[in-house]
């Protein structure tokens, strides 16, 4: 069940679960200086060069939605530029905290990646319901002559495949990046480590990191890259003895010990919750809320049966489960509480090893 | 990881697989839809609830006796069951009563208690012996008791309550029925107007008595007799005083029982538009005679035609609100599993248990056409989810 408070507002319309924007209080940006340092001698200026920048920065691996920046650096023929602004996961509000504390920041980050991709278009995707987002990039947009697409947010649009497609029509195939297609899509936490770097010619080592509690306030607060999440928890007041400590949001995120747990540049939120009630699984009655659900268009309680009646996939259905974008709303709206999520992503890899032409994700 | 209940393995059994998922149920999602299993089912009971008091109030005390054997009965058998047998534990408290409730609904008023009795404890056996919850690719329990009573004797002769006070009419002590309007050629009395036929029966007679010369004075006399005998007034259909079912006479309390279904993700609100649409374009379509070959079948097409639109309105309008197909589109279609889960195989089968359901009508059998149209369709269900099955967008 939902857990109090932490629940979210939830609605269904057609095509997919929408979730409102949550009506949480202003967000609070850690007042920490970022480096000591002077801005760098000379900026990258073609792709290869930024690519060097990344692999120095060790940028390739600060968003898990995202995918590395430095894989799409590769393609020739990049024509757009993305940034995705809509929020991870539901209950996110990083992007809005980024944008109205850091808008210099990530504006010269998103500029340096535009000018070394060439690329002919920057768009900027947020949420319809984000007008505070929107609102704080509008006067950046007119004079970078970016340009602002609100779209409707159903929660997994900030998958690359979803987004793509609603954004610009683009057909993303399971595995691909984004420069197949000619898109670079950005995440504003990386824009705004560029943009760290292009001050101070280093980047933090520190991140944001938002933190949920039950019946709290959420906040954004500045972590260690390596510390664990236990101090963390603890210099934020935070207790968290006999609870859950969940990292990445609530949908499609990992339950973590924080004791044996330390900050890694992927994390971008800590839900702390107390342990809830459970709910056994039981058999599918075929209520059909999965398929209605599913982003992606799947049947993950087909795709379930399958698993259950025959041991071997076959590869048709091995392809169609490599679709799964892996976010956990099939999971979300089961009233028999199966592992769909769990079981579709399990038989991804299990597909990856029995077909290795190339259907796993 | 979230503390689990420890359910006895032998209770699922070595053959059914979910236990090998245990294990991995309290990954993510973190966050849970708030409509579990019995929730589920739950709000079925609650939303078939309100036809069912419709119903009370409409046929009296014999109505609620008998939704109260049925539930009674239903709720003995599957405490009896859960208690002394291993599988009865694996009953649902929720889904036996929304079969009883459903069943129930379905029942006529004059269904003697104890063929009640044993339609309550008939569903529950049903159910535990070929469709425990979440295996049900036969409603088999729904749709035996109803076939069950449609053959039962009828127990209006020899009521069980001394007196069984009815808004259509007094039972028991066969006093003019003085709220019930209908029909108004001669007073009837209590059983009477309760044995009546039921305002599509009454249309479908007319139907098939034109059907040969749909234009003809004969026809005009019939049709404009029809409209203005043997028809109850449009507030009182519905309002529920007509000869029926216990649970489809309320015709406001099944619209707000889908409303509220439709609200809780339950029903799928285009489901009910697409059967009913169905059921429109076969009864429009569909044979006006059981002759469906001969050549009076296109005759009385013409004859529709030949109807004043309102006419023909109004008597789609009956058909629909006096028959099950308002109570099947709700609470039939609400129970998980009836419906394939794809989309496009969804669609094919509401088009086809929609036109199922207009033949079922017209051949006049004696059970609730739409829901049986429905409950017998449900077994190509998975068929048409396989051969209709569409490739997600990623990967086609």
């Amino acid at each position: 069940m939902l857990n109090g408070k932490m629940s979210l507002r939830s609605r269904h319309v057609p095509g997919g679960l929408y979730f409102g924007p949550p009506a949480w209080d202003a967000p609070v940006w850690p007042a920490r200086d970022i480096a000591d340092g002077s801005p760098p001698a000379e900026l990258p200026t073609t792709s290869a060069s930024l690519r060097e920048l990344l692999l120095r920065l060790n940028l390739t691996s600060q968003d898990l939605w995202t995918p590395a920046l430095l894989d799409q650096l590769t393609s020739p023929t990049i024509r757009d530029v993305v940034v995705n602004l809509i929020a991870p996961q539901p209950e996110s509000i990083l992007p809005r905290v980024l944008s109205e504390f850091e808008m210099p920041r990530l504006v010269a980050g998103l500029n340096l990646v535009r000018r070394c991709v060439s690329a002919v278009k920057t768009r900027l995707a947020v949420a319809r319901e984000e007008a505070e987002l929107r609102y704080q990039w509008r006067s950046a947009a007119k004079a970078n002559q970016f340009t602002i697409h609100p779209l409707i947010n159903r929660y997994p649009l900030g998958h690359p495949s979803i987004l793509l497609r609603a954004l610009l029509g683009l057909k993303l195939q399971p595995g691909a990046s984004p420069a197949d297609v000619g898109v670079v899509l950005l995440d504003p936490m990386t824009c705004w480590i560029l943009g760290c770097w292009i001050e101070f010619g280093t980047c933090p080592q520190w991140r944001p990191v938002e933190l949920f509690t039950h019946n709290a306030t959420p906040r954004v607060i500045a972590a260690n890259i390596g510390q664990s999440l236990a101090h963390i928890l603890s210099d934020a007041g935070i207790i968290y003895q006999d609870r859950q400590c969940i990292i990445n949001g609530m949908m499609a995120g990992e339950l973590v010990d924080p004791e044996k747990t330390v900050l890694e540049p992927s994390m971008r939120m800590i839900s702390i919750r107390p342990v809830p009630m459970a709910e056994d699984p039981v058999d599918c009655i075929r209520c059909g809320w999965c398929v209605s659900a599913c982003p992606v268009g799947l049947n993950p309680a087909g795709l379930m049966a399958q698993v259950r009646v025959i041991d071997s996939l076959p590869a048709i259905s091995a392809r169609e489960a490599s679709a799964c974008i892996d976010c956990g709303l099939c999971s979300y709206v089961c009233p028999s509480r199966l592992p769909l999520a769990v079981t579709i992503n399990s038989l991804k890899a299990t597909a990856g090893q029995d077909h290795p032409s190339g259907v796993s994700a | 990881m979230i503390a689990k209940r420890t359910t006895p393995d032998e209770i699922i059994g070595p053959s059914d697989k979910t236990t090998e998922f245990r294990s991995a149920c309290c990954e993510r999602p973190f966050l849970l839809w708030p409509v579990a299993r019995r929730e589920f089912y739950q709000t079925i009971s609650v939303s078939v609830l309100l036809p069912l008091l419709w119903g009370i109030a409409v046929f009296g005390f014999r109505a609620s006796l008998i939704i109260l054997a049925t539930l009674a009965a239903a709720a003995v058998t599957h405490f009896m069951l859960a208690r002394f047998t291993v599988r009865g534990q694996l009953l649902t408290w929720n889904h036996t009563m929304a079969y009883a409730m459903i069943s129930t609904g379905l029942t006529a008023p004059l269904v003697a208690w104890y063929w009640a009795l044993a339609m309550g404890a008939g569903v529950v056996i049903l159910i535990w012996i070929a469709g425990l919850p979440g295996k049900q690719r036969f409603h088999i329990a729904l749709l035996a008791p109803l076939a069950l009573t449609a053959i039962l004797p009828l127990a209006g002769r020899w009521p069980v309550l001394v007196l069984d006070h009815l808004t259509i009419g007094d039972i028991g002590q066969a006093i003019p029925a003085q709220i019930y309007r209908w029909p108004q050629r001669s007073p009837q009395r209590g059983v009477a107007a309760v044995l009546l036929p039921r305002p599509e029966q009454v249309i479908q007679r007319t139907l098939g008595e034109i059907a040969g010369d749909p234009t003809g004075v004969r026809a005009r006399i019939a049709l404009r007799n029809m409209f203005a005998l043997n028809l109850p007034s449009p507030p009182t259909l519905l309002l529920g005083g007509v000869p029926g079912r216990i649970g489809t006479v309320g015709i406001f309390a099944i619209i707000i029982a889908g409303l509220y279904l439709a609200y809780r993700h339950i029903l799928p609100p285009d489901a009910w538009a697409l059967f009913l649409i169905a059921v429109l374009a076969g009864l429009i379509f569909g044979p006006l005679s059981p002759r469906m070959l001969h050549h009076e079948f296109w005759q009385s097409i013409g004859g529709l035609w030949y109807l004043p639109p309102e006419r023909a309105i109004a008597l789609l309008f009956y058909e629909v609100c006096s028959s099950d197909f308002l109570f099947a589109s709700v609470f039939i279609l609400a129970l998980p599993g009836t419906l394939p889960i794809e989309p496009l195989a969804r669609k094919v089968f509401l088009v086809l248990a929609g036109i199922a359901a207009a033949l079922l009508h017209r051949i006049a059998i004696p059970l609730p056409p739409a829901t049986v149209a429905l409950l017998l369709l449900q077994p190509i269900a998975p068929a048409l989810d396989m051969l209709l099955h569409r490739r997600s967008w990623l990967t086609d």
